[in-house]
């Protein structure tokens, strides 16, 4: 093969290659080289490989000089150049010697593949996969298998469970299955908003409805419009509120706060709670005719805790997401670190198992996440199952026993905050109203 | 009396360091009140990883400006968000770029990094960091 053929080569395929003399100085630079590095090769060829390059593995980690100290090529050794505006480019790199006809080696090849594009697959396949639900669960089975039917209807739909359970993911789910799925998902927390807040967030107003009030801003049921509204903490919401909230849910129009005439609203509805409404009703703190009127569908998702088979599933999921996010190659858990997942109690739920995930990934050093990458909290749920101190051998029924754990968490959560129960909720991944009913539930004086 | 500062050099094998991110040693100079480089104060590992770190590092040391090679975005933040000016994309020996820096030639093209062509390259990133303290500003 003749130099005008092996240049026609380099210069037509997509992978970046250089080539250097003994000194690391730049021979060659082909036209992909320039491309990815943005350097042209009149100013590279003749300058030191590391000053053109600029790569995290120059500086000791550098794969051609491996090649020239082993004499062994290197194969997709996986790092980043910064791009001259100051932007990592991932990489994929491999080597080999350049010899002359009589064996000699007169420098090194290096070539290069821009991998930009295929990380942002990976980061877009991570965020997609988060947000769809897996579950090997009997009890998440029933509750995926009523998701297509109950999407294809517009009715409003209640879901309940304990925070951290998912039931934003699972309203997300419902959306994207339903009909409305290529119109907006709108999310609005009614619990962390004051009153007057709420009502300008989901309603909206007009310009001069209040001092401030310098544009017209359309709410949160007009941004829904064609798509969902997703009402969550919907048990925190004042009894004015509820009468305003009431009025939309069956006349299906609203009156922005300044405007003199009505909006229709064709956003369908799901509304989530943390909190036990029925009992909200009795005690007369939520209004009964609103309980029914969103209380038409309403889908309990069950806490971590009672679904511990979806332990791993869930926390593989979280690993290979926050992996990705760190740029970590961290395969999988150690046996250790599973046991001490079976034996956590899980208050936070998903919620939690997500951010000890997270947390092990950005402590964790090797290609296995182990014991020591996992918080006190877990690792002493292990420690003392195994002393026996874990398991309740007096406890009369499964339900006894279930009760027994969740005051010892409790106790050791207001230990740990000075009593203080709006701490303990926080830490305990729960709202404070939960804990509170749960207190009461279990004997526990505030 | 006009006071001198503390002046960071990240280096490897004698030269600039090619990219800050990862770079591991500096050296350090202290220099007079004119922005010459007067003497080599010492050498010191920068073997922080994060952007933070690395920034924090240098504060304790009293550092204010850095000279550098390459180095992402991240990294530049950090570093202007703790107040270190910096000179980036800069490369060559050690000993020449300190005398460079004393002289006010650093800009040359003989120091830049290749790519867009020096001084246009270097005068773009340098207008992001505030102005060089060589003995030739203001």
């Amino acid at each position: 093969m003749d130099t005008i053929t092996n240049e026609t080569i380099l210069e037509s395929i997509s992978d970046g290659v250089f080539t250097i003399d003994h000194d690391r100085r730049i021979t060659s630079f082909n036209r992909a080289a320039e491309l990815i590095t943005g350097i042209d090769r009149s100013e590279a060829i003749g300058l030191r490989c590391s000053e053109v390059f600029k790569s995290n593995m120059c500086e000791g980690h550098c794969p051609l000089e491996h090649t020239f100290e082993t004499g062994k090529t290197v194969i997709n050794q996986s790092g980043y150049i910064v791009n001259l505006a100051g932007k990592r480019v991932p990489v994929s790199v491999s080597t080999a010697l350049l010899k002359d006809s009589a064996g000699n080696v007169i420098g090194g090849a290096e070539t290069f593949r821009d991998l930009s594009e295929l990380e942002q697959l990976r980061k877009l396949r991570a965020r997609q996969r988060f947000g769809s639900i897996e579950s090997n669960s009997e009890a998440m089975r029933k509750i995926l298998d009523m998701v297509p039917p109950v999407a294809q209807s517009n009715s409003t739909v209640l879901i309940l469970g304990e925070s951290g359970t998912g039931k934003e993911v699972l309203a997300r789910t419902i959306h994207s299955c339903s009909v409305q799925k290529n119109g907006p998902f709108v999310a609005v927390n009614c619990g962390a908003l004051p009153d007057t807040l709420l009502e300008s967030e989901l309603f909206g107003y007009r310009k001069g409805a209040f001092t401030g009030a310098d544009r017209d801003k359309p709410g949160r049921f007009a941004l829904a419009r064609g798509g969902t509204l997703f009402l969550d903490e919907i048990g925190d919401i004042s009894q004015a509120m509820q009468v305003k909230l009431l009025r939309v849910l069956q006349e299906r129009q609203f009156e922005p706060l300044g405007a003199r005439e009505t909006e229709k609203t064709d956003a369908r509805i799901i509304c989530a709670t943390n909190r036990d409404l029925e009992e909200l009703v009795r005690q007369g703190s939520f209004r009964q005719d609103l309980y029914y009127r969103i209380h038409i569908i309403a889908i309990t998702i069950p806490p971590l805790r009672e679904r511990r088979e979806d332990i791993p599933l869930l926390a593989k999921q979280f690993l290979e997401r926050f992996a990705i996010l760190n740029n970590k190659t961290i395969e999988s858990f150690s046996a250790e670190a599973y046991a001490a997942f079976y034996a956590y109690s899980w208050p936070g739920n998903i919620r939690e198992l997500e951010n000890v995930v997270e947390r092990a990934v950005v402590l964790c050093q090797s290609d296995t996440i182990g014991l020591s990458d996992l918080p006190a909290q877990i690792t002493g749920a292990l420690t003392s199952s195994r002393h026996g101190t874990g398991i309740l051998p007096h406890a009369a029924d499964v339900n006894e026993a279930k009760d027994e754990v969740e005051r010892r968490i409790i106790l050791e959560a207001l230990d740990r905050n000075a009593r203080k129960v709006s701490h303990a909720a926080e830490e305990l991944g729960i709202h404070r109203a939960t804990l509170y009913r749960k207190m009461q539930r279990l004997g526990i004086e505030s | 009396m006009l006071v001198g500062m503390k002046l960071a050099i990240t280096v490897w094998n004698g030269r600039i360091a090619p990219l800050f991110d990862v770079a591991r040693h500096i050296v350090i100079v202290r220099t007079d009140g004119y922005g010459r480089a007067a003497e080599v104060v010492a050498n010191a590992d920068l073997d922080q990883d994060l952007p933070r770190q690395k920034a924090g590092a240098l504060i304790a040391m009293g550092i204010e400006s850095l000279v550098c090679g390459a180095l992402s975005l991240e990294y530049e933040e950090s570093l202007l968000e703790a107040g270190i000016d910096v000179e980036a994309f800069v490369a060559g020996d050690i000993e020449q770029v300190l005398q460079a820096w004393s002289d006010g030639t650093l800009h040359q093209r003989g120091f830049s990094m290749p790519g867009c062509g020096c001084p246009r390259h270097r005068c773009m990133r340098h207008g992001r960091h505030g102005q060089h303290r060589g003995p030739h500003s203001p």
